[in-house]
């Protein structure tokens, strides 16, 4: 098998964020009259992830993966349509409602795996069923929006 | 003495309707999570957590401790009926219990599980009664440099055996330490890693991150790997033959024994006391060849063991504050928003909340041997439900319970991306235990060390002056330098999966 890039993208991805708190942390005091400072441990913890995750990169660059890190074909349209339906979700619960925002999202999930109707159905089952433990019987208050 | 004098009051609290209540629906969830491949009970106890904002402190912990080892009774239904483990820990079961139930003697196999399981719970409840208050009691004589030492151990512990690779554990603990730094520091008060936003200054929620990275990120994978569950066997007669019974409490004893001394150890799961009881029932067995073709005590023993376990993990968490694993970091995250600081002084200060917890596990296990093994046909028709319909069903809960925890979007953004970032995790073999044990230690891991410091006046090797503190960073060097070793040597074959997700 070949070396896999996803190691090394994951490790310099890693790397990049340990360098940038690494650069915050020097913005804050080391030492205070008093003792560490709050730049104290943030300094060490990133510098050390830094080192870690360039030994990962040197380590994990030969990594023999089973399979690509993403999916293909039907699979990937699966996970796209949960990271799409959460979006949306997130677009319009504060305008419509969580009701209908919440069986949209499901909607998008599930109407890959059955007929339109039947996964509308089970959406808006779900999303009124929630509705009804969190807001009624947990009396845990949801996104309202123009339509409740 | 004064134990049970306390359990006994616990006893009387965890028996009122309420807590009943909750205990029962605790199990119930727990059962039904190890019944359903692909949800685990750290993200069944980390959606939960939204629902028990409204109730008493005492019924959350039960209800949400209830789920931890309602897991392990669960798990053992469909391994046995359809070859299918609902839980990692029940992954052995499947050798010889599938077998068992081709043998149409499904019944006799969950029935001694339950037995098992009964046992081992309930031995490790009263070993944690035994134990707890003097480890407590012990335990408060730790100053900052005692915790700081002791939480050291764990991370190792857990690093040292967590997945194929030393590396990616350090890794992964320092990500976990990373992320717990966002927020305000905790000694001197100044906002860290906030970008200027409000809801960045309490830091990140627990709850949001181990939904989206256990949660979330199993949602992605199982919904790439859609599989069927076959329709399982009919089950008749529960209770093995005479001579059955007397190895089949042997291997109960030696697995309650084996399940017990592990749990103690942070860092481990249930699946290492299951497999450790099925090597030791092979080899005491004086016919190893019936193993894989239903051998009663290859049921029995590590049933009981992966339910040993679960009331010995919380003996970490109940004495020290120090969670084990994930589901009880997630345990400790409750515990804290309830306003409940786990640790050597719970048992002093409130001794009313940690022994009715204690004994609504006694009840918890009573009730779980009743719906377990007389219901096994009920919940293995719960394992058919379709995964196409499940996931979504569990994605809808987690973003309202991410709504919820926050009381806004952003809440539900955060759980998506570490749901995003959970599941590359997962496909380059990154282990996440170690993430979330340390954003959960992260901050009492700074205060102590830096309590410390101010202690020694900036003198950090004096932490090898205290008895204590030393032995602990001893056995912590020796745990890495093992663990390093065994790496280099390639000797380590598996290592503790993150299971329990």
């Amino acid at each position: 098998m070949k070396p896999q890039p996803a190691p090394l993208l994951f490790g310099l991805a890693v790397f990049i964020l340990a360098a940038g708190m690494f650069a915050m942390s020097l913005s804050m005091d080391y030492y205070t009259r008093t003792g560490p400072g709050p730049g104290f441990f943030p300094l060490w913890v990133s510098g050390i992830l830094g080192v870690l995750s360039i030994l990962y990169m040197i380590v994990g660059w030969r990594e023999k993966l089973e399979a690509g890190v993403l999916p293909k074909g039907k699979h990937a349209l699966y996970a796209v349509s949960i990271l799409a339906g959460v979006l949306l979700f997130m677009v319009l619960a504060n305008w419509i409602g969580f009701l209908l925002s919440c069986a949209v999202m499901t909607f998008v999930v599930l109407c890959f795996h059955y007929r339109l109707w039947v996964a509308a159905l089970i959406s808006l089952a779900v999303a009124a069923i929630l509705q009804t433990v969190f807001e009624l019987v947990l009396s845990i208050p949801l996104p309202d929006g123009i339509f409740g | 003495m004064e134990s049970i004098a306390l359990l006994l009051n616990g006893f009387q609290n965890a028996l009122s309707f309420t807590n009943l209540f909750y205990c029962f629906i605790g199990v119930l969830v727990g059962m039904l999570v190890g019944v359903l491949p692909g949800l685990g009970p750290t993200t069944a106890t980390a959606l939960l957590i939204p629902l028990s904002f409204g109730m008493e402190p005492v019924s959350a912990i039960i209800m949400l401790s209830g789920i931890y080892y309602g897991s392990m009774y669960g798990g053992t239904i469909t391994s046995v009926l359809i070859n299918t483990p609902g839980e990692a820990a029940s992954v052995v079961t499947c050798l010889d219990g599938y077998p068992l139930a081709r043998q149409g003697r499904a019944g006799v196999a969950l029935g001694i599980a339950g037995i098992g399981s009964f046992i081992g719970g309930t031995l490790s409840v009263l070993g944690l009664v035994l134990i707890g208050p003097p480890l407590a009691d012990f335990a408060l004589r730790f100053g900052p440099p005692e915790f700081f030492a002791l939480m050291v151990v764990g991370l190792v512990t857990l690093v040292g055996l967590m997945g194929k690779s030393v590396l990616k554990g350090l890794l992964a603990a320092f990500i976990g330490l990373g992320l717990a730094l966002i927020g305000t520091d905790p000694v001197n008060g100044v906002a860290r890693f906030t970008f200027g936003q409000p809801y960045l200054l309490t830091g990140l929620d627990l709850v949001l991150l181990a939904m989206g990275l256990f949660g979330i990120s199993e949602i992605l994978i199982g919904m790439e790997n859609l599989t069927k569950a076959e329709k399982p066997p009919k089950i008749k007669g529960v209770l093995p033959r005479r001579g059955e019974w007397g190895p089949s409490f042997k291997a109960i004893g030696r697995g309650s024994v084996l399940g017990f001394l592990i749990g103690l150890i942070p860092g481990t799961n249930s699946i290492i006391p299951a497999i450790l009881s099925y090597s030791v029932e092979k080899k005491v067995a004086k016919d190893p060849s019936r193993f894989g073709k239903g051998a009663l005590e290859g049921v029995a023993g590590p049933e009981t063991a992966n339910n040993a376990y679960c009331g010995a993990a919380l003996i970490p968490l109940f004495t020290l504050g120090i969670p084990s694993s994930p589901t009880i970091a997630v345990i400790l995250g409750a515990f804290i928003m309830h306003g409940l600081t786990p640790g050597p002084t719970l048992f002093s200060e409130k001794p009313d909340i940690v022994w009715a917890i204690i004994a609504s596990m006694f009840i918890g296990n009573l009730l779980l041997v009743f719906m377990n093994v007389p219901m096994a046909g009920f919940w293995a028709k719960i394992a058919m439900v379709p995964q196409k319909l499940l996931y979504p069903l569990i994605l809808a809960i987690a973003v309202v319970g991410a709504y919820t925890v926050s009381g806004n979007l952003w809440g539900v953004g955060i759980m998506l991306v570490f749901g995003v970032a959970g599941y590359f995790l997962k496909k380059l073999d990154i282990p996440l235990a170690p993430i979330i044990l340390t954003f959960v230690l992260g901050k009492l891991l700074e205060m102590s060390f830096l309590q410390s410091l101010r202690l020694f006046s900036g003198n950090a090797a004096l932490l090898f002056e205290r008895p204590i503190s030393v032995v602990l960073l001893v056995i912590a060097l020796l745990i890495l330098g093992f663990s390093i070793y065994g790496d280099v040597r390639k000797k380590r074959r598996t290592g503790v999966q993150d299971v329990e997700m």
